[in-house]
């Protein structure tokens, strides 16, 4: 079904150059569709400059599963007569990526397993028809872990072949870190959106639980999934999030809760954010390398501006895994467990395993610990809300040349548990050459808050890594 | 029934006819062999029941959809 990217190793330093970095696919979001409305670029021109580079780049990296490049033309050339008449939304000809467990209408949707192989759903995700209908264009599907889950994909790090590129949501965050695309959705049931986004040098943005609408997602655990969005800046996860956020009746998790104005939101909110150090556990459990990062880090926005405290976990943070581990495994379960009775040589080892032992995990264990997320809810509420957002690093090492496994989690699933928006943010190179991130967290439906600190940090860390784009 | 009865056994044996009893839920579901290959996961479930009992409940958390 997929194929086996070549293979390449290298780092940033020893790998040629495909391009300028002023061309048509380093547009962000913002800039994509400012233009595309002003009319300074083509839509067209604009789509036919990223199959380009898909072309050169996706032999070596395979970030997609299926590309749609008859159907992104077909929207790009109506968008141009859209525009004669005046037309444009917010992502007036900005080319996405969608990762392969979202539905899209006449568009195979695999979530790269073989029972799913042929499937072509008759309508698109509530999040992909928002994200057309204010002008996105699909360019195709991008790869994911089987069903979003743990097993590894053979998409490469583009930073370096040898090196992990995170999971589940591996495509859509090689898509973006090489200009393939300047967004493309994920989705976080565990760490799928951030870690990914930091192991690939990219702004990776989870929103709260219930604020971006599910249906037509293929779920991996129901009570946990959220949809998650990779860019390379702040502002356009502020836009992605403005275009998609909002109740939708047919998504029995999606929230009433109002929706802010992200876009603009973010810039008028510039004064010094107060963040608060979770140091205790994350980075007791970091690696050197990764300390040291941190402790740079702080130092760094401490001098340009910020207020950080140190803040103390509570008690019950740390059951958070367990109480995880309690719900993901069962609600997996549910899902598949027709399908692995029928198919199991179908499935991918790692969720076969998690799948058959969520199916021997106790009603009641499950139930109670869904309830005790309430109380580990309620404290964390209560740290998060004396700050504008908390810092810890995204991941507790740099990606690591290891391929058998999506990564390590564990900094990111507490907050994808209590539903509390999260955003990793790119804030340097490993001693490897490889990307390291920083994550920021706010309380629920705080995003706003999330985003305007995110933005700060964002201006006052001053990025300009790129991974080195290598020829097929 | 003496008072001795209804009290739960000591947490070792508690724990131990646990793990035995998820082995059983498993190989009537999966099969011996598989199930054989499921030590790991058994023993990860069984500590984490065993430490879903102990943690306080809020009485006013009602389970359902988390929003």
């Amino acid at each position: 079904m997929t194929k086996q990217p070549q293979a390449f190793t290298g780092n940033a330093s020893s790998m040629s150059m495909v391009g300028s970095f002023d061309g048509l696919h380093d547009l962000t979001v913002a800039q994509a569709a400012r233009q595309v409305r002003e009319r300074a670029i083509s839509p067209v021109d604009l789509i036919e400059a990223l199959f380009e580079r898909i072309d050169a780049l996706e032999p070596t990296l395979g970030a997609w599963i299926t590309l749609d490049r008859d159907g992104a033309l077909k929207a790009a050339r109506l968008l141009e007569n859209d525009l004669d008449r005046g037309g444009g939304g917010l992502l007036c000809g900005v080319p996405v990526g969608i990762k392969d467990i979202f539905y899209t209408a006449h568009l195979k949707t695999t979530a790269a397993s073989p029972l799913y192989a042929e499937f072509v759903p008759n309508y698109d995700a509530t999040c992909v028809v928002r994200l057309r209908a204010e002008g996105a264009i699909v360019l195709g599907k991008t790869m994911t872990t089987q069903f979003a889950s743990g097993d590894p994909t053979t998409t490469r790090n583009p930073w370096d072949s040898r090196y992990n590129p995170g999971g589940s949501s591996t495509g859509s965050a090689v898509a973006v870190a090489t200009r393939m695309c300047p967004a493309a959705l994920g989705s976080q049931t565990g760490g799928s959106t951030l870690r990914p986004a930091s192991y690939n040098g990219v702004v990776g943005f989870k929103p709260t639980y219930g604020r971006i609408s599910k249906y037509g997602v293929i779920p991996l655990a129901w009570t946990l999934d959220t949809v998650g969005i990779f860019v390379r800046t702040v502002e356009d996860a502020a836009i992605m999030l403005h275009v998609m956020a909002g109740y939708d009746a047919k998504d029995p998790s999606s929230s009433h809760h109002p929706v802010d104005e992200y876009r603009d939101g973010i810039t008028n909110i510039r004064k010094r954010p107060r963040i608060g150090l979770l140091r205790e556990y994350f980075l007791g459990e970091s690696d050197k390398e990764t300390h040291t990062h941190i402790e740079y880090i702080v130092e760094l926005l401490s001098r340009k501006g910020a207020d950080i405290e140190e803040v103390e976990l509570p008690q019950s943070f740390h059951d958070s895994s367990v109480i995880g581990d309690m719900i993901s495994g069962p609600e997996v379960a549910a899902f598949h467990e027709e399908a692995i009775r029928n198919t199991p040589q179908l499935y991918a080892p790692r969720l076969r395993r998690s799948a058959e032992a969520g199916m021997i995990v106790p009603a009641v264990t499950y139930l109670q610990a869904q309830r005790l997320r309430y109380g580990l809810k309620n404290d964390m509420e209560a740290v998060t809300r004396r700050f504008d957002a908390l810092l810890t690093p995204t991941t507790p090492t740099p990606p690591q040349p290891e391929l058998s496994t999506t990564g390590d989690p564990k900094f990111q699933r507490p907050w994808t548990l209590i539903g509390f928006p999260t955003i990793s943010l790119p804030s340097g190179l490993s001693k490897d050459g490889l990307p390291m991130g920083i994550q920021l967290i706010s309380n629920s439906f705080a995003e706003l808050r999330l985003l305007s600190t995110a933005l700060w940090c964002e201006t006052a860390l001053d990025m300009k890594h790129v991974p080195p784009q290598c020829v097929g | 029934m003496s008072s001795e009865d209804q009290r739960e056994p000591a947490p070792d044996i508690w724990e131990q006819s646990l793990r035995n009893a998820l082995t059983r839920h498993a190989v009537v579901l999966f099969g011996e062999q598989r199930a054989g290959g499921m030590r790991a996961s058994i023993e990860r479930i069984a500590k984490g029941i065993a430490r879903i009992r102990e943690l306080p409940v809020d009485d006013e958390a009602a389970p359902g959809f988390y929003r």
